[in-house]
């Protein structure tokens, strides 16, 4: 054999048996792909069995409006936490016997004149309802929507 | 005195040596088994098969795969199953299949450096691709007795476990490196018989 073809079918050898080993990890990782997607998928929806997904506004009253969608929450789970949790923790207030009343959202803080009220949406009505507890009272349902509004006005909506 | 004999004196060796000789190589083939047993799929089995199929023929070649693997397939701490075994016996062969047809070509020339890269990747490329028709084979048939579907059995040659790639590219390996060094030492052992009896 001459050297330069020895030096072709050598390659060739190299190359061929290269081409053998990525096939087979090809197969093997579409299959691990496969897999990991349908774990996903199955724990997705284990997850809606066990959670809410909820619609959260901030509007800081002064033209800025935040929406937090679709964020996933335990059932069972108050505005007060849900707030917490879509804002990264954000939500700062002082405990009375009434409930938790909300002093800080997103590190905008109330005055003495400006308050952080909350409301949830009322799709039967298509309005804003007032809350009427302390939000760490109020429990929220899967798709419900609910606003944090910073006023001075005890009658302003969101 | 010529004391390494080219592939075309293995003939004039004699029966007990050829004997003797076949015997150890099916002997290291169950030993490296059973101390393999930890590494799936990793066995240098494979290779000694090809290397006694490319020195001695495909009948001696056949020999040690059918010793070994009756062995080791009967003895095995992994548990026997009788249909298997008698799949992968024949599919052993086909090592000692392509070390034999091997032998034919330019490569079954054996002189010259031990260290000689073309050769080492024509043997690795070789025990690949008969890597991948043994596994192709035996996958076949577990699919079918297991799963009573062929394209299931070969499925699982790669998935979830890739067992088919660790074979094919530790036979590479095992192929391109050790069966230069068993085919030399074969040589310096396989004393034809003239020279035997000089001796």
């Amino acid at each position: 054999m001459s050297k330069s073809r020895s030096i072709w079918f050598t390659s060739s050898l190299v190359l061929a048996s290269a081409l053998v080993l990525t096939s087979a990890l090809t197969v093997y990782y579409n299959a691990q792909y496969v897999a990991a997607e349908k774990r996903y998928t199955d724990t997705l929806s284990s997850l809606n069995d066990v959670s809410y997904k909820v619609n959260i506004m901030i509007n800081y009253g002064n033209g800025t409006k935040t929406w937090y969608n679709q964020t996933i929450i335990p059932v069972g789970w108050s505005l007060f936490n849900a707030t917490s949790k879509a804002t990264g923790g954000g939500v700062e207030g002082t405990w009375y016997s009434f409930g938790v009343f909300v002093t800080s959202i997103n590190g905008v803080g109330g005055t003495e004149s400006l308050y952080w009220l909350w409301f949830t949406w009322d799709d039967v009505e298509n309005k804003w309802v007032s809350g009427q507890t302390g939000a760490d009272s109020y429990i929220m349902s899967h798709d419900e929507t609910a606003a944090w509004l910073l006023t001075d006005d005890w009658t302003a909506t969101p | 005195m010529k004391i390494q004999p080219t592939t075309k004196d293995i003939k004039h060796v004699s029966t007990a040596r050829r004997t003797a000789l076949i015997a150890s190589l099916a002997a290291l083939c169950i030993g490296t088994n059973y101390a393999m047993l930890p590494l799936p799929n990793v066995k240098l089995m494979d290779a000694i098969v090809f290397t006694t199929g490319f020195f001695f023929g495909i009948v001696p070649g056949s020999a040690v795969a059918a010793i070994a693997w009756l062995v080791y397939g009967t003895l095995n701490p992994l548990g026997l199953s009788l249909p298997i075994l008698l799949t992968v016996i024949p599919s052993e062969m086909i090592y000692a299949a392509a070390g034999s047809l091997l032998r034919r070509t330019a490569i079954g020339n054996l002189k010259g450096s031990i260290a000689n890269l073309e050769r080492s990747i024509t043997f690795g490329a070789i025990g690949l691709f008969s890597t991948l028709a043994y596994d192709i084979v035996t996958n076949a048939v577990t699919g079918l007795l297991a799963y009573n579907s062929i394209w299931m059995g070969l499925l699982t040659m790669n998935v979830p476990i890739p067992l088919g790639i660790i074979h094919e590219a530790s036979n590479f390996a095992f192929f391109a490196t050790t069966t230069p060094v068993l085919l030399r030492l074969l040589a310096k052992g396989a004393v034809p018989t003239e020279i035997e009896s000089e001796r």
